[in-house]
């Protein structure tokens, strides 16, 4: 089982970049959304990233999986330059996200979503059957770690808005990515759904998926990051280990000024 | 009963004209208004090749020239017109304006083309190594072109929907219909998918041009406008990209022209195309079948 | 959306505006036609007459033709000196479908003294619009085809083809020898001609010919699939089955008859020839009245229809032979007259149109005051390769 999960090791030192994002910088018209922002998010680690509303969260995840155009910077996938690769080879290669709001498709059931994540088409060499069964079974697999096998036939329009969200990541993560970023996810879930959302990114995380994770739960951030990065502006106020990353006077101020989140 | 068989063959033939265009327009937002020009030209086509080959075609060779050109000239269209004008658009509301009015202007061309041509006289299959033939069936006259027609409409009717809905490119078409942001995330490949969405339409085009031309006799070059409109009432009816609801609206469009020439003066009949577009427009937007808009939020 | 709509809303504006644009601007058309001198000196070397008829668009076919025609006759007069030395110098203006782009050439031509006469558009709605242009300025215009009313009731006005109407009675007396007493109709409601042939001259000329008309199915010029109507039409299986519709449109509904099993008389009108040749054998029998077939056997049709072979290959259409009768008109007109003002055209059109004479048409009378052309007409059948004729 944890063999369709975990992406085929390669023999890279263990210090390697699986993403390097270099003075990112994205406007829109006159608004400077993201303004120069570097991120080195190294294999294998959970990293964090954290700001008030409008600070640019997820302008940046946008321009990291290219669905918006860089005004400046570069970008880097596993030591590959990918400035000018379209978003779904970066799918191919092992990119995977999820919304800040829900983004499932209405017409397809729960299943037919998942499948769809698990149709990357990266099974090359595989016989067609067997890639098949491969799919048939991560699929499973993924269902059943989610907690969604009751909800497979489902249509996304039925389902509660936890639900719907632990969907979307279950198709993230049926693509058996190498860097899996994530927007927001338990945002709007119950304390207890959170939890156990907290817990599955560890779990991947322990399977070696490394993880960039957008949320506003400073206390889940704190215990689940390895690495947090915090912005305002469009700019990094401040980078390292989470919990002292949030007591900074820069981060404090912005949290605390631009409204702390009452269900934070 | 001979009201029934001419109206599934007439449903059959809009359907396969719309089905195409409630493709593309569903799945990559492009409203093709050079569909039907597709159409009368993939037929055009066919009948060139018959002048050339001296009327020696038989009906199979006949399709087959219609569905590739159709597909070509399609897919032709998106990749040199319609999806670098996708590519450009600010934003979606522009993009469906501008894809409308490069429709419109590639439209033109094969049309103007086969009006120099023929000297806008109808142009059609000379009887040459098939006859159209008709029999005696259930007390009504079905003939051997409204055989084939019901063949392959069932045939390629089905083979769409199934495509669609059971198939990963269908699965990974629709979802690109639905949120292309998404589907890219997937890993779909938009290009390629587009390209073959393009091509199955174009093709569908071009053998409903091929086989009406058989079927009504002739073709005149301006004979893909007035099927357009008809279409464009047929998806709207049924739900853009909606498969099924495309097929039911055909079929009632068909069934509903049929049943008012039988029972009132004729003249009616193009008011009814109208009438549904404004009636469905006013009632449920989304059609039949279709969605509410879901869409990203 | 749907071009053919659009188009002729966008035709009806044009006439609208022309005609208004037309009647603001008085008389300065220019009517004068000094160039063209007095008849006291004789005709000149060159007289100048400018064809205006649409050589691309809609009307491609029936407008390029009726130019063969008239090149056609252009080169008998010349060559044969039928002016006495005097050469006829014809030139083509193409309309290409537009009413305002006829109004303009027409126009143009108006004021350019150096042009006797006009050959008008082949379209009614151009025709329309161009005749209070030809009565401002006092030039001679000679339409082909152009079957509304109205046309020539404008003075300078003359039409060289006999309206539908005038002729299509010829029908009954095929349909009396068939000893047809029911005849249905489809027809294409939204062309007048049509219209009045199924609604009024097909009733009339039954009364003469003892049949009655039935069951007349309406259809529109956007009409496809005619299975519907046609099954429609032959549900009381009638003696005879009229079928008047335009363009791609004859050969649906004929293809929807010979699919529907039906085994009575088929009738159309002079449009029937294109679609029956393109179907074959199965449209053996289709039978219509026509004011021109290349296969009549008169010297004028023969002389004509080698010319045209020779020229241009293939037989000659009616359109080419009405073509060539309007020229013809005009050089006879001069002829009678002695004179090329556009003054002495017109009543040299009067003239020779009150005493008729024999075209490629066959005998031409002339109805207005000799402004609008007459003709008996004849009936021809498709026997499944070529058109023969049934009634001269
Ligand atoms: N497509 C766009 N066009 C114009 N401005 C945009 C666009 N997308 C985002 N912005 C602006 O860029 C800035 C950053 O927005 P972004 O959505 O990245 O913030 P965020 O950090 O994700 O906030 P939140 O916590 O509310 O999700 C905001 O000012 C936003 O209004
Ligand atoms: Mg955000």
């Amino acid at each position: 089982m944890t063999q369709h999960t975990v992406p085929p090791t390669v023999a890279e030192p263990a210090s390697a970049l699986v993403l390097d994002a270099r003075d990112v910088a994205i406007h829109f018209g006159g608004v400077k959304a993201v303004d120069g922002v570097t991120m080195e998010i190294a294999e294998g680690k959970i990293f964090g990233l954290l700001g008030p509303n409008g600070s640019g969260k997820s302008t940046i995840l946008a321009g990291i999986t290219r669905l918006v155009p860089l005004k400046s910077g570069s970008l880097t996938f596993d030591g590959r330059p990918y400035d000018d690769v379209p978003t779904f080879k970066l799918a191919r290669w092992g990119m995977a996200r999820t919304f800040q709001t829900v983004r499932l498709l209405g017409d397809l059931t729960v299943e037919q979503n998942i499948l769809l994540g698990a149709d990357v088409g990266r099974s090359s060499g595989v016989s067609r059957r067997a890639a098949a069964t491969e799919r048939k079974e991560c699929v499973a697999d993924v269902i059943d770690r989610t907690g969604l096998a009751k909800f497979v036939k489902w249509t996304p329009s039925e389902l509660s808005y936890g639900v719907q969200r632990r969907v979307e990541i279950a198709r993230a993560i049926v693509m058996q990515p190498r860097l899996l970023l994530l927007d927001e996810p338990v945002a709007g879930m119950t304390k207890s759904e959170k939890l156990e959302i907290a817990a599955l990114l560890s779990d991947l995380r322990a399977q070696g998926l490394t993880q960039l994770l957008v949320e506003h739960d400073v206390q889940m951030m704190v215990d689940t990051c390895d690495h947090l990065y915090a912005m305002n502006f469009g700019k990094l106020i401040g980078e390292g280990v989470p919990a002292d990353v949030v007591k900074t006077p820069a981060v404090q101020e912005a949290y605390m000024g631009k409204g702390w989140r009452a269900d934070a | 009963m001979q009201e029934l068989i001419n109206a599934v063959s007439l449903g059959c033939i809009y359907m396969l004209f719309a089905m195409g265009m409630s493709l593309v327009w569903g799945t990559l937002d492009v409203l093709n208004f050079a569909h039907g020009s597709i159409f009368m030209f993939s037929a055009f086509s066919g009948f060139y090749l018959m002048q050339e080959t001296g009327n020696s075609l038989p009906l199979a060779a006949l399709l087959l020239v219609g569905v590739v050109v159709g597909a070509l000239m399609s897919v032709l269209a998106y990749q040199l017109v319609l999806r670098p004008i996708l590519r450009r658009a600010k934003d979606k509301d522009s993009a469906e304006r501008q894809i409308l009015i490069g429709g419109i202007g590639l439209a033109g061309i094969p049309v103007a083309i086969v009006q120099i041509q023929t000297l806008s006289n109808p142009f059609s299959f000379r009887a040459g190594s098939f006859e159209v033939a008709s029999y005696d069936f259930l007390g009504a006259r079905i003939s051997n072109i409204q055989i084939v027609i019901w063949v392959v409409g069932v045939l390629l009717g089905t083979a769409v929907v199934l495509w669609l809905r059971r198939s990963r490119s269908g699965l990974a078409l629709r979802s690109i219909g639905v949120d292309s942001e998404v589907a890219s995330l997937m890993g779909i490949d938009q290009g390629r998918l587009g390209v073959a969405a393009m091509a199955v339409a174009g093709g569908m085009a071009g053998l409903s041009g091929a086989l009406l031309c058989v079927s009504f006799g002739a073709l005149t070059a301006e004979s893909g406008d007035v099927l357009l409109l008809k279409a464009f009432a047929i998806i709207i009816l049924g739900g853009v990209g909606s498969m099924l609801g495309t097929i039911i609206g055909a079929f009632f469009l068909a069934g509903a022209e049929t049943l008012l020439i039988a029972n009132t003066s004729g003249t009616w009949v193009d008011a009814v195309s109208f009438g549904l577009l404004f009636l469905v427009l006013l009632v449920r937007p989304q059609g039949i079948l279709g969605r509410q808009e879901v869409r990203r939020t | 959306m749907n071009k053919n709509l659009l188009r002729s809303a966008g035709i009806v504006g044009a006439t609208l505006m022309t005609a208004s644009g037309l009647a603001s601007c008085g008389g300065s058309g220019g009517g004068s036609a000094a160039a063209t001198g007095d008849c006291e000196s004789g005709l000149p070397d060159t007289i100048k007459i400018v064809t205006v008829k649409d050589q691309t668009g809609v009307a491609a076919y029936t407008g390029t033709e009726a130019w063969r025609g008239i090149q056609l006759a252009a080169d008998e007069i010349n060559s044969g000196d039928m002016l006495d030395g005097s050469k006829l110098e014809v030139e083509v203006k193409d309309t290409a479908g537009d009413v305002q782009t006829a109004a303009s050439h027409v126009t143009q031509a108006a004021a350019d003294s150096s042009v006797s006469a006009i050959l008008g558009p082949v379209l009614s709605d151009q025709a329309l619009a161009v005749a209070p242009i030809a009565g401002k300025s006092e030039v001679p215009v000679v339409y082909t085809q152009a079957g509304s009313e109205g046309i020539v009731d404008e003075d300078w006005n003359f039409r060289a083809t006999p309206p539908l109407v005038t002729y299509y009675p010829k029908i009954g007396q095929y349909l009396e020898k068939q000893g047809a007493t029911s005849v249905n109709t489809v027809f294409a409601a939204d062309i007048p001609t049509l219209e009045q042939l199924s609604h009024d001259v097909l009733p009339s000329v039954g009364e003469d010919s003892g049949f009655q008309v039935g069951e007349q199915v309406a259809t529109q010029s956007t009409t496809q699939d005619y299975a519907g109507p046609v099954n429609k039409a032959i549900a009381d299986d009638p003696d005879a089955l009229g079928l008047l519709m335009v363009g791609a449109q004859i050969s649906s509904a004929m293809q929807a008859v010979i699919q529907s099993g039906y085994q009575g008389e088929v009738v159309s009108y002079p449009n029937a020839a294109p679609a029956v040749a393109e179907i074959g054998k199965a449209a053996a029998g289709v039978t219509w009245p026509t004011n021109f077939d290349s296969s009549i056997d008169t010297p004028e049709v023969k002389a004509f229809d080698e010319a045209y072979t020779e020229a241009y290959d293939g037989t000659a259409t009616n359109y080419a032979a009405e073509g060539y009768d309007s020229l013809m008109w005009v050089a006879k007109a001069i002829e009678e007259e002695g004179c090329a003002t556009r003054d002495a055209i017109k009543t040299g059109l009067e003239k020779v149109g009150q005493a008729g004479f024999t075209g490629t048409q066959g005998e031409l009378t002339f109805e207005a005051n000799g402004h609008d052309a007459r003709s008996d007409g004849y009936v021809v059948q498709w026997d499944g390769e070529k058109i023969v004729v049934l009634e001269q």
